[in-house]
């Protein structure tokens, strides 16, 4: 061996001890077997005790709540095949901006250690919860309550971290309940996905099962005279599947935009019977023994960032006054703004679930359109399931005000602002169709935005397995 | 006297431009300065305008309270934009100076007035420029500004304000 040779052979073990984890004794990480690995955590998050104001979110600016009938709550569930999991927290509250969720995930984060895994973070969209996005202060005011806000934080960590800790292996299987006669739509066309999509684990050591749940109703059935905290239906429908079966549920909204929400069903109308008679429906649809298929062992996570041109001047103030902390870039909008949102897709053998940043329109998962749109210049974009089809997917669970809360997302062609006062008042147009929606949307470009980087996430995916 | 002129005029022409880029840099830092300030106190600012614009109808009190939430803004002034007028300014300021030292009166107080004037309507213009293009949380103030002044003059807030636009159902 000359010289220089023994100077490279030199470096070379230089070089060799530098690299992260050489020299290390451990002997080379063996690939676990696939299987289904779950864990559950739930932490109530507590209402301060604080003389600052404490705003109910959802219907009024400047309400404060009067009492609690339940507290909210963070619910997390881990996921995992063998390799890469997911970590999805459901909150009850009534959105979460991206801002919020970002620090939820940084927070979360250090729990994790060296293990890889995606983290999401969605609300159930309860109109009984305290303020966390801010809208429902006095007008023009930032209506969270940062005491509230740390507490939200805390409970997340908190379930997370059980939820960890609670890892067991089993099965997982998947099934759809229908519903019937339990849902309204407040605008045309009447199109609602009426299925209780579910997802049950069943660990190995036959100890309590973990159930996720989505529907596509708002978590509003105490209505808009309610002033007390609480999970709403959610609630009362976990709580009865944990009654009845002992397993720790979670729930999470689906595809509510338009306006979809539950029926009443007591006349007259009492809220907290009206409660507790939407939670009996849905426990009892959840229950009721819909055929079940076993999920193959195997999970992924693909996230794909994108932007959504930013019309809704409303928002733009909002954002200005730094009560919306969604990131915002010059962009193509009307407010010459566009905002920055994430859309996922987490495979589940071949199902999966599709988390969405808002409140979509079913039309714009399923297709079909109202007869007569109010704005026929615009086309609408593929449906989502007929993208997800492309592309070989058929059973998805939606999951909507997923990571981010873009407010609703509204077909283009029946998307209609007041010519006065766009964002501000509803636009009333002579065929008496409603268009309250548009002025809680960020724009007429969130439906195609969103398509869009439906598609460009399922090229990423496609990629990545090559 | 004229001699003296001649001589020194010569000399400090070349330093001129140094001099100018030096007196950009430093009033741009204070305009960064007073445009963070500014914007922060933009609530008790205006809300101080419209106790006097609409005395005692709570506009003023609405007005502090909305705005003044800025006290904990990000705001970040755009430094670019104002440097061409900041330059010109200072240019145009040193220059009429250095041949004011050679120029008999009046023309010696005119070139001084104009330059006095001619700074002034620059710094002016760079000051608003670097407040209209500041960012506070993102958004460009002027931004925010135009789209407020569109409404404004559409009679939108009132038509808004009449209607009971108070609800969000989300």
């Amino acid at each position: 061996m000359n010289r220089t040779s023994k100077r490279l052979l030199a470096a070379s073990l230089v070089l060799l001890c530098l690299v992260p984890g050489c020299g290390k004794a451990e002997p080379p990480e063996t690939p676990r077997e696939a299987v289904w690995r779950a864990g559950f955590g739930c932490a109530a998050i507590p209402v301060p005790e604080t003389q600052e104001p404490l705003y109910i979110a959802g219907y009024h600016n400047g309400w404060e709540i009067t009492g609690i009938r339940d507290l909210q709550e963070v619910r997390a569930l881990w996921l995992d095949a063998g390799g890469d999991g997911v970590l999805i927290l459901s909150v009850d509250c009534v959105g979460l901006g991206s801002d919020t969720v970002v620090a939820i995930r940084d927070e979360i984060k250090p729990l994790l250690g060296n293990e890889a895994a995606a983290v999401h973070v969605a609300a159930t969209h309860t109109h009984a919860g305290l303020d966390t996005l801010g809208l429902w202060g006095p007008v023009g005011m930032d209506g969270k309550n940062p005491l509230f806000m740390e507490n939200l934080h805390a409970a997340c960590v908190s379930a997370a971290r059980e939820a960890l800790a609670d890892r067991k292996t089993g099965r997982l299987y998947r099934s759809d309940a229908a519903t019937e006669e339990l849902q309204r739509d407040s605008r045309d066309p009447q199109i609602y996905d009426t299925a209780l999509h579910l997802l049950r684990f069943a660990p190995d050591d036959g100890g309590p099962g973990i159930r996720l749940v989505s529907y596509g109703a708002h978590a509003e059935s105490l209505r808009g005279a309610n002033t007390r905290v609480s999970r709403d239906y959610p609630g009362v429908l976990c709580d009865l599947i944990a009654e009845r079966t002992g397993d720790r549920a979670l729930f999470f909204a689906g595809a509510v935009g338009g306006l979809i929400m539950t029926k009443e069903f007591v006349s007259p109308f009492d809220a907290e019977e009206n409660l507790l008679v939407t939670g009996e429906k849905l426990a009892a649809a959840a229950l009721s023994g819909a055929p079940e298929r076993e999920l193959e062992p195997g999970l992924s996570d693909h996230t794909v960032s994108f932007t959504v041109p930013l019309d809704n001047t409303v928002f733009l103030y909002y954002k200005f006054l730094g009560i919306l902390g969604n990131e915002a870039m010059s962009g193509s909008g009307a407010t010459e703004y566009a905002l920055k949102s994430r859309l996922s897709l987490v495979r589940l053998g071949d199902a999966s679930l599709l988390l969405l940043p808002g409140e979509i329109f079913p039309e714009l998962i399923t297709g079909g359109g109202r007869e007569n749109p109010s704005n026929p210049g615009a086309s609408d974009p593929e449906p989502l399931q007929s993208i997800l089809s492309r592309a070989g997917i058929t059973d998805f669970i939606p999951i909507g005000l997923a990571d981010d809360e873009l407010g609703y997302i509204v077909p283009p062609s029946d998307y209609l602002v007041d010519e006065t006062a766009p964002y501000l008042n509803a636009a009333e147009p002579e065929d008496g169709s409603r268009h309250y929606e548009e002025t809680n949307s960020v724009g007429i470009g969130c439906a195609g935005a969103l398509a869009g980087a439906l598609e460009d996430l399922l090229k990423s995916a496609r990629l990545s397995q090559e | 006297m004229k001699d003296e002129s001649s001589r020194s005029s010569p000399r400090a022409a070349p330093y001129l431009p140094a001099r100018a880029a030096a007196f950009t840099l430093i009033s741009e830092a204070v305009f960064c300065a007073a445009v963070i300030f500014l914007l922060r106190r933009l609530g008790p600012l205006l809300g101080f305008l419209g106790e006097k614009l609409f005395p005692g109808d709570g506009t003023a009190a609405a007005l502090a309270d909305i705005f003044g939430a800025l006290k904990r803004a990000k705001v970040v002034p755009n430094l670019f934009w104002p440097l061409p007028p900041l330059f010109a300014g200072w240019l145009a300021f040193f220059l009429l100076f250095s041949r004011a030292k050679g120029a008999k009166q009046p023309t010696r107080t005119l070139l001084r007035v104009l330059g006095v004037i001619l700074l002034l309507i620059f710094l002016i213009t760079a000051f608003l420029l670097m407040l209209w293009t500041a960012k506070v949380n993102d958004i460009r103030f002027g931004s925010v500004v135009r789209s407020l002044a569109g409404y404004l003059k559409s009679g939108a807030f009132s038509l808004a304000a009449s209607a009971g636009e108070e609800v969000i159902f989300l």
